[in-house]
């Protein structure tokens, strides 16, 4: 990028109404990187002629094979619209279902949404979900269809076939808006071709219309058509060019941090909006304190973990002293920058409402908050939801032993950047397991490790489990520690559809104010009183541990014992080691040794889990597994052959659309049944079928699998076969 | 000062033995109580009955009372207990190293009687102490674990150095007491410099229930030991 460029770019920094920060949100293969590497082009950072092949935002090689993008990186662009300069910060962000956590991190640092949908394929099931990540966290959408030039060559559509088509996307995305926004954005937020929230063009030839473009120039769509038909594409690339459609939309119909921080703030934000730091992100002060929110942390090989984030409120300057929420620990920032592609740009400081890179913050983890030393009780941005869970674990093992330790390195780095990848390393055998979103997402993982040199052996892929129960236990379950000093009585109780609709939803959570915790657990899932206002902790795995007696003698006193032996029982369940979830486990009576002692951690984890286990053996134990929504598209002449691998796999089909020639079908299926699902589907349609899977559900498995897949689970960990007994977990007085 | 000492037969009174004699007392009495309860508040039952065996290889005269083994009675039984040896004895030595719940309830009993109450391991560091009855040839083996960490062939071994190490690890790991004051193992001493004849198991059966397992003894008999030990140990 040219030095006068840079300079003016920073010179934009501090005038908050020319910035916009925005990202890219798309349905797989709908266009999305090609569209950022035309955006860059345009920007000067690539030569306009390699934009489109280059997909510069793709800079790991497997994303290059795979053409898919798994990192999102920030971009900086300048943009002059209506004699103005504009500066876009431009959030590049993933379309494979399974990194949808990277999406929504995304999310959070931006104020407005480019969606891009394929002409042909239409509104697609990823479409819906970004969308609705998106407008949860009030991003605003705007709409750009690309691949219209497959219409005109491909499909070798009629003007009237055209605008049909492009009315029906628009018509399918507003649909998508009433559905998702809330209310007060419903109308508000509505695309359409007169408003300039829609354009439509080609990414990959580089061009783009919008209404307002069209007016100004005299442009038909009857010119694209013919430029087409003539072969003068170029014509068109110089004419309507697609960054000046893309960024004169963003510019005119996405809101300015000054703006949006107004509205999206007390969404994103549960702390006081009238004191100082809240009035001031609200401001997007830049003279207030600092208040940064990550969204993603890379590991440079040269300068270590790059810490990228938006600035709500005050400047961060090199050599800030500042406090990382989270992490609860101090840093000083060694190096303020800012992206260009894959690189940063050093500057000295930046103002509130841009993205900014940071060194200096080793412990920093994605959805970090940072701030001014002095506010170290700064009440932390919500902990971003994750939409999906990861589903899928393989065993991994390196092939020379010596290379474990390097391997459990990589791992750990690889997790540091991407948090929906979970590892366990069983220190004993050595075995490690990554669990992540989906086959596809594990492989990859997989493929890097192996492009480092170290040789691994891996297990086939398995599913993760749940644990549940059905009932209630019929009476308390008397666990006693190993010395006998000290007896705890459990039940077990499933957790209503109601809570786990809050849990899910991060409206309840462990380190909320107890108090409003009681009263919507009250108000929205009916818990009595007593038992709202008594959670102990609530675990990762969304069960609830509750405290039934009161004044007990030395409860206080082993109470954290008894929260971590309560996490740790929760993590393998009695069924056959997979977590519990959706399990209330309440303490009823329990009496405790009076000297320390007696009352260690040796006694009271093995008598709590002792107790955790007994009580959920006698409450109708069950398993859970993970359900995919599925899409597929098919052309309607093999529809009947896919609909009958889908049921044969214990799927269900929910409802079927017909576009022309092809059938779109929306369905749940258990992902236990799609490992090697690909191979069956390709057999069956003769490869004509495209499906995606996105984490759904969890459901209770049929009774008679349940037993069944417990047991060759079981088998698997090397436990014996036999699902054991509640009374094996029983004491008696 | 002629003392009794309580006298379970695990390690830690064993060597409170050895240690009183170390500091000049005379141990008239060892003292046992043998509850009829399995999870005796304050005294150790499963090897309790082999403790005649040893008072015997110690030659020092073993008084024995019964009891219930609920938490206060506990007390009173051991107190009518002393009460008979009241003027015969001076003081009362336990193996108690940081348990307060225990030595406060003895001191309690001793003070009563006017009896003073002394323990010598009050406080000592655990592995150093552990070490120094290894070290000091006292043939210690587990017969229970009752706390996290510990699996079923912990059950029958001698303690030695590489088992404190272990020890160590469960420490950090689960804060399993090094000494298992907490009640997390219990250990009987077949032999030690004190013994003239050593204790010989000949019959046990191993109990495992899950989480934790304990060993039944079921017939012990003494032993000679050999000519040169039992020559230094005249010597």
């Amino acid at each position: 990028m040219p030095k006068i460029e840079m300079e003016s770019l920073i010179s934009l920094m501090h005038q908050k109404e020319r910035i916009r920060n925005v990202g890219i949100i798309a349905h797989i293969d709908h266009g999305k990187t090609t569209m950022s590497d035309s955006l860059l082009a345009a920007a000067g950072i690539l030569s306009p002629k390699t934009a489109g092949q280059a997909r510069k935002l793709d800079y790991l090689e497997v994303e290059q094979k795979r053409g898919i993008t798994i990192k999102s990186a920030n971009i900086s662009l300048l943009h002059r619209f209506g004699g103005d300069r504009y500066v876009i910060n431009l959030v590049d962000t993933p379309g494979h279902v399974d990194f949808t956590g990277h999406v929504t991190r995304a999310l959070r640092v931006i104020d407005g949404a480019i969606c891009v949908v394929d002409a042909v394929e239409e509104v697609m099931v990823q479409t819906e979900t970004v969308t609705r990540q998106a407008l949860e966290m009030r991003v605003k959408p705007v709409l750009f269809i690309n691949k219209v030039d497959r219409l005109i060559t491909e499909l070798r559509l009629k003007p009237p076939g055209i605008q049909k088509k492009l009315e029906r996307i628009i018509r399918d995305y507003n649909r998508l808006i009433n559905i998702y926004a809330e209310p007060e954005y419903r109308d508000k937020w509505q695309v359409s071709f007169a408003k300039g929230n829609v354009a439509f063009g080609s990414a990959i030839d580089k061009w783009g219309l919008t209404f307002e473009m069209a007016k100004k120039r005299g442009f038909m769509f009857s010119d694209v058509i013919d430029a087409y038909l003539e072969n003068r594409v170029e014509e068109l690339q110089r004419e309507i060019p697609l960054h000046e459609a893309i960024l004169g939309m963003v510019i005119k119909n996405t809101p300015s941090p000054l703006e949006a921080q107004k509205y999206r703030i007390p969404a994103l934000w549960k702390g006081d909006l009238n004191s100082e730091i809240g009035k001031s992100m609200v401001k997007c002060d830049e003279n207030g304190p600092l208040v940064i929110s990550v969204n993603k942390i890379n590991i440079d090989p040269h300068a270590g973990a790059v810490t990228t984030g938006r600035i709500l409120s005050g400047t961060i300057h090199e050599g800030d002293e500042v406090f990382l929420l989270m992490a609860r620990s101090m840093h000083r920032i060694q190096q303020v920058s800012l992206y260009m592609g894959a690189d940063r740009e050093i500057i000295k400081e930046l103002p509130a409402g841009n993205i900014v890179a940071l060194l200096g913050l080793p412990s920093a983890r994605a959805g970090e908050t940072i701030v001014t030393p002095e506010y170290i009780n700064f009440p932390p941005f919500e902990k971003i939801k994750y939409v999906t869970e990861p589903v899928v674990t393989m065993a991994i093992e390196p092939k020379r032993p010596q290379d474990l330790p390097k391997l459990i390195e990589y791992i750990r780095k690889t997790s540091i950047e991407d948090p929906n990848l979970v590892y366990t390393i069983n220190e004993e055998t050595g075995e490690t397991l990554i669990s992540g979103m989906g086959e596809l997402h594990i492989e990859i993982v997989i493929n890097n490790i192996r492009e480092t040199g170290i040789e691994i052996v891996t297990s086939p892929p398995v599913v993760v489990y749940r644990e549940t129960v059905r009932g209630s236990s019929s009476q308390p379950v008397l666990a006693k520690s190993p010395n006998k000093h000290n007896r705890f009585w459990l039940v077990a109780e499933p957790l209503n559809d109601e809570t786990m609709k809050l849990l899910e939803d991060g409206k309840v959570t462990s380190d909320m104010p107890w108090r409003e915790r009681a009263r919507i657990l009250r108000e929205e899932a009916r818990w009595n009183a007593s038992d709202a206002r008594n959670i102990w902790v609530i675990d990762d795995y969304m069960n609830i541990f509750v405290n039934r007696t009161s004044g007990v003698q030395y409860l206080d006193e082993v109470r954290e014992m008894i929260i971590s032996a309560f996490r740790w029982s929760t993590k393998e369940g009695p069924l056959c080691g997979e977590p519990l979830r959706g399990v209330k486990i309440a303490l009823t009576d329990v009496q405790i040794h009076e000297d320390p002692v007696h009352r260690g951690p040796a006694q009271v984890m093995p008598a709590i889990r002792r107790a955790v286990y007994g009580s959920v053996l006698s409450a109708e134990p069950i398993l859970m597994e993970p359900i995919y929504k599925i899409q597929v598209t098919v052309p309607t002449d093999t529809l009947g052959k896919v609909i009958g691998v889908i049921t044969s796999k214990r799927g269900r089909i929910e409802r079927m659309e017909e576009r022309q020639h092809l059938s779109i079908v929306y369905g749940y299926i258990p992902v236990a049944e799609t490992i090697g699902f690909a191979s069956i589907m390709r057999k069956a349609s003769s490869g004509k079928a495209f499906w995606q899977n996105t984490f759904s559900h969890w459901e209770i498995v049929p009774e008679k699998l349940s037993n069944e897949i417990a047991i060759n689970i079981r088998k698997r960990k090397g436990k014996k076969p036999e699902i054991p007994r509640a009374e094996e977990y029983m004491d008696t007085l | 000062m002629d003392v009794a000492v309580l006298f379970s037969g695990g390690k830690d009174s064993t060597y409170s033995v050895y240690v009183a004699r170390e500091m000049g007392l005379n141990v008239r009495f060892l003292v046992t109580l043998f509850p009829e309860r399995e999870d005796s508040w304050m005294f150790h039952y499963p090897t309790v009955k082999v403790t005649s065996f040893q008072a015997e290889a110690m030659g020092i005269h073993h008084l024995t009372g019964a009891t219930r083994g609920e938490k206060e009675r506990e007390l009173e039984d051991l107190k009518r207990l002393l009460k008979s040896i009241r003027g015969e004895v001076g003081g009362v030595v336990s193996g108690a190293i940081e348990s307060f719940y225990q030595k406060s309830r003895i001191d309690r009993v001793c003070s009563s009687l006017g009896l003073k109450s002394i323990a010598p391991l009050w406080h000592r560091d655990p592995e150093t102490l552990l070490r120094e009855e290894i070290n000091r040839g006292f043939k210690i083996l587990i017969t229970g674990v009752f706390a996290q960490g510990f699996s079923e062939d912990w059950l029958g071994r001698t303690v030695d150095n590489q088992c404190v190490d272990e020890l160590k690890k469960l420490n950090r790991k689960f804060g399993v007491h090094l000494c298992g004051e907490g009640g997390e193992y219990e250990t009987l001493v077949v032999d030690s410099p004190l013994f003239r004849r050593k204790l010989r198991v000949l019959e046990f059966k191993k109990h495992w229930r899950g989480n934790h397992g304990l060993i039944e003894i079921l017939r012990v008999s003494l032993e000679e030991k050999m000519a040169e030990l039992k020559g230094n140990q005249s010597a």
